[in-house]
C-alpha cells in the first residue's frame, strides 16, 4: 500500500476519492493536506504528520500560488522574469522533500481556455502573453527539477484535454473551490497510478499480437502477403501503418514484441520479410508463435521462454473469441477491448496507459536485439557438447563497478523489474535507492555483462549492508537473460572479496520467498552456503571462495581477475 | 408530454448523475438509486461537497438530456420552506416543476 498526499490550493476530496478507489495495482492510499496551504506545508517537509507518505501530489493554480502570475493576469505591468523567479522559489521549497518523500509529482500549471480567449492576439506576444507566460512557467519548472530523480512534472493538459469541453466548471470552482470537472480528476488519479505503476517496476513489458486484422488488414493466408491492407493511399492501410509505427516506438523503449496467431509460420513470416510497407521487421519480435495451437497455451509457452511472468503480458487480438478465451485461461494477462475499425488501433494502444517508465535506458532501446543474440547462443549451444565448452566459447566479461550517479536509473529499473534470481525482491525508486546506498556502511556493485554474440549491458546487482564484522547481503539480482553462465557464482565472488577487504567474517543471506524467485534458492542451495535454519545462509570468510574461470573480470579498481 | 412518463425520465437522470457522483464518493458513502434515497438532510446521506457535484452533474445531464437549461439552486430554493434536495423523490418533483416551467 503507497500512501500519499494530496497538496492543491483547491478542495482536493474528489481526487483523493478516485485515486482511493482505484483498482488495480499500486494499492494507494492518499490523503489531502489542510486545504489551501499549499505554502506552509511545502515549508514543512519535515512535519511529523507528513512523515513515511510515499508519495506527494502537488497541484495548484497559478494566479492563487504566485503572486506575480496573478498580477500579471490582472494586465498590471509585470515581467515574465519576475513570475519566473517565484517560480524558482516554488522549485525551492521541493528540494528538502526528496530526502524524505520518494516521488514527489507536480502537475503543469495552466488555466480554462476562455481566459486565454479574452484576448487572442496577445494569448502569443511576449510581453502580456497568457500562454506564453504559462509555458515559460511550465518549462522553467520541468528544467529546475530535471536532475531530480524524485520529483516528476506531469501534465495537467492531459488530463483536461481528454475531458474536454466541461473539464473547466466555474459553478463548481464558486460552490465548491473545485476548479476541474470530476472526469477530469478521474483522469488525473489514473495518471497518478500509472506513473506509480512505472516508477515500482509494474509496467507491462511484453506486448503479443495477433496479425491478420490487428497488424494488418486482411488473412494473410486467403490473401497472400502481396494484397493484406498495409499502407498504401488508404486510410485502412494507412492506420496499420500507424499501429506498427506506435509499436515501433514502445519497442524502442524497451517494450518487447512477439507475435500470437493462428497461421502457417512460413506464410505469416514471408508478409513479414517481403511487404514493403512493414514498419515492422523480423528481428523487432522477440519471439514469436505462429501455429494452429491454443492462443493461450501459445502466450504461456512464449512468456515463459522469454522469461517473464504473464502479469507482463498485453495481448492484443481483433478476435473476441480468442480475447474471451485468454482472458478466461491467463487471468493474469492484460487483454484489452480492442475496436473492429481499425482506424482507432493506434489510439487504443496509447491510452492502454500500462507502459510507463521512468527513463529509457540504453538496455531497454536495445532489448529486442538482445533477445536476438541470445537466439543465436542458444542456436551454439545446442552444436557444443558440453555446457562449460559453450561458456569458454561465448568469451563471457563481466565489468563490475560501484552504484554511479549514470546507473542509478537502469539499476532501479532491474531493481524493480527483476523476479526470478532476486533475494529479497525489494522495490525502490531512483531516489530511494540513490538514498540507500549512500550509507558508509553500505555497498553495492552492478555488474555489466557482454559476450562474443552482443552487449548485454548492467545485467546484475549485489549489495550489502555492513554491521561490525557480519556482512548481510541485501539485493543479489541478476537479469534472466544472463542467467545460468557462472555470473550469479561471480557476482558472489565479488561480494565475498570485497565484504573480507571490509572485515567482515560472515557473510548472511536472508532468502524471502515469492511465487517467482525459487531459482535464487536452488542457486544459493548450489553454492554451498550452510543454511542453519531454513531460507537463512551464512558463509564464513575465511573459506575462500574462487572466481569462476570461464569469465573474465573486469574490477573498478584495478583489482586482480584471481583475487580470492 | 405524459407527467408520469416525465417524472420517470426526471428520475433516470438524476440515478444518472448519483452513478457519476458515486464513482466520485468513498465505496461506503455511495447512494441509493431509488425514490426513496436520502439526499441532502438529516441523515448525511450526502455532505455539502456531494451536494454541488450533484447539482452541478445534474444541471448539465437536464440539459443534455431533456433539453433545458435550468438552475437547481437560486433565491427562491433557499427560501422553501422544505429543501428539494432531501430526498430522491423531492428533487425529482423539484425538477420535474422547474422543466415544466422552462418548456412553458
Amino acid at each position: 500500500m503507497l500512501r500519499g498526499l494530496l497538496v492543491t490550493d483547491f478542495t482536493a476530496e474528489v481526487l483523493a476519492n478516485y485515486l482511493n478507489n482505484l483498482e488495480g495495482l499500486p494499492a494507494v492510499e492518499v490523503s489531502a493536506a489542510a486545504f489551501n496551504q499549499v505554502m506552509p506545508v511545502l515549508m514543512s517537509p519535515g512535519d511529523p504528520s507528513h512523515q513515511q507518505k510515499d508519495f506527494l501530489f502537488i497541484w495548484t493554480q497559478p494566479e492563487r500560488l504566485f503572486d506575480a502570475f496573478r498580477r500579471f493576469l490582472e494586465f498590471e505591468d509585470v515581467s515574465i522574469d519576475e513570475i519566473l523567479q517565484e517560480v524558482d522559489q516554488f522549485c525551492h521549497l521541493l528540494r528538502p522533500w526528496e530526502k524524505t518523500t520518494a516521488n514527489i509529482f507536480v502537475a503543469t500549471w495552466m488555466l480554462p481556455p476562455y481566459q486565454h480567449k479574452m484576448n487572442i492576439l496577445q494569448d502569443m506576444k511576449t510581453r502580456h502573453g497568457l500562454s506564453y507566460c504559462l509555458m515559460k512557467m511550465n518549462v522553467r519548472l520541468v528544467e529546475n527539477v530535471a536532475d531530480s530523480r524524485s520529483i516528476h512534472v506531469l501534465d495537467t493538459r492531459v488530463w483536461t484535454e481528454t475531458v474536454g469541453r466541461n473539464a473547466f466548471n466555474p459553478k463548481l470552482w464558486y460552490m465548491g473551490k473545485i476548479p476541474f470537472d470530476p472526469q477530469v480528476f478521474k483522469e488525473a488519479a489514473s495518471g497518478i497510478k500509472a506513473a506509480l505503476r512505472g516508477l515500482k517496476g509494474l509496467s507491462r513489458k511484453l506486448i503479443l499480437l495477433d496479425l491478420d486484422d490487428t497488424l494488418w488488414g486482411g488473412i494473410v493466408g486467403d490473401d497472400g502477403w502481396e494484397n493484406i491492407c498495409l499502407g498504401g493511399h488508404d486510410p485502412m492501410g494507412e492506420a496499420f501503418v500507424d499501429f506498427q509505427r506506435a509499436l515501433k516506438s514502445l519497442k524502442q523503449q524497451g517494450i518487447l514484441l512477439g507475435i500470437i496467431s493462428k497461421n502457417e509460420e512460413s506464410v505469416a513470416l514471408e508478409a513479414i520479410r517481403r511487404h514493403p510497407e512493414m514498419i515492422l521487421k523480423e528481428e523487432d519480435f522477440s519471439g514469436w508463435k505462429i501455429n494452429w495451437m491454443d492462443k493461450a497455451q501459445n502466450i504461456a509457452e512464449l512468456t515463459s521462454e522469454l522469461n517473464l511472468g504473464l502479469s507482463s503480458v498485453v495481448f492484443i487480438d481483433d478476435n473476441p473469441v480468442e480475447r474471451a478465451r485468454v482472458r478466461e485461461t491467463l487471468p493474469d494477462v492484460l487483454v484489452p477491448d480492442w475496436p473492429q475499425d481499425a482506424l482507432l488501433s493506434r489510439q487504443s494502444l496509447l491510452t492502454l496507459g500500462c507502459f510507463d517508465s521512468p527513463n529509457v535506458t540504453a538496455e531497454d532501446m536495445n532489448r529486442s536485439k538482445m533477445y536476438a543474440q541470445e537466439r543465436d547462443r542458444q542456436k551454439v549451444m545446442a552444436q557444443v557438447g558440453s555446457p562449460e565448452e559453450w561458456l569458454k566459447g561465448l568469451d563471457i566479461k563481466v565489468k563490475v563497478a560501484p552504484l554511479l550517479n549514470v546507473d542509478l536509473a537502469r539499476t532501479a529499473q532491474l531493481l524493480n523489474k527483476t523476479n526470478q534470481m532476486n533475494l529479497t525482491t525489494r522495490r525502490m525508486t531512483e531516489g530511494e535507492l540513490a538514498q540507500w546506498a549512500d550509507h558508509p556502511s553500505r555497498r553495492l556493485w552492478t555488474f555489466r555483462v557482454a559476450d562474443k554474440f552482443g552487449d548485454s549491458g548492467l545485467a546484475g546487482i549485489a549489495s550489502l549492508e555492513i554491521d561490525g564484522n557480519i556482512g548481510r547481503i541485501t539485493d543479489f539480482i541478476l537479469s534472466c537473460r544472463v542467467f545460468g553462465r557462472k555470473i550469479e557464482d561471480l557476482m558472489f565472488f565479488i561480494v565475498h572479496y570485497y565484504a573480507k577487504k571490509d572485515g567482515v567474517r560472515q557473510l548472511q543471506a536472508r532468502y524471502l520467498p515469492t511465487p517467482k524467485n525459487k531459482p535464487c534458492l536452488e542457486f544459493l542451495r548450489r553454492l554451498g552456503l550452510k543454511e542453519a535454519e531454513p531460507h537463512i545462509f551464512t558463509w564464513d570468510t575465511e573459506q575462500d571462495y574462487d572466481a569462476p574461470q570461464q569469465l573474465t573480470m573486469d574490477l573498478f579498481d584495478g583489482s586482480t581477475a584471481n583475487a580470492k | 408530454m405524459d407527467e408520469k412518463i416525465n417524472l420517470q425520465k426526471v428520475l433516470d437522470v438524476i440515478y444518472g448523475a448519483i452513478d457519476a457522483l458515486n464513482d466520485s464518493l468513498p465505496k461506503d458513502r455511495r447512494i441509493e438509486k431509488s425514490p426513496q434515497a436520502s439526499l441532502f438532510d438529516q441523515s448525511g446521506a450526502v455532505d455539502s461537497l456531494g451536494l454541488t457535484l450533484l447539482i452541478v452533474g445534474l444541471e448539465q445531464k437536464i440539459e443534455k438530456e431533456l433539453g433545458v437549461r435550468v438552475t437547481l439552486v437560486n433565491d427562491a430554493v433557499m427560501d422553501m420552506e422544505g429543501s428539494p434536495f432531501k430526498n430522491v423523490s423531492t428533487l425529482a418533483s423539484y425538477i420535474s416543476k422547474l422543466v415544466a416551467e422552462q418548456n412553458g
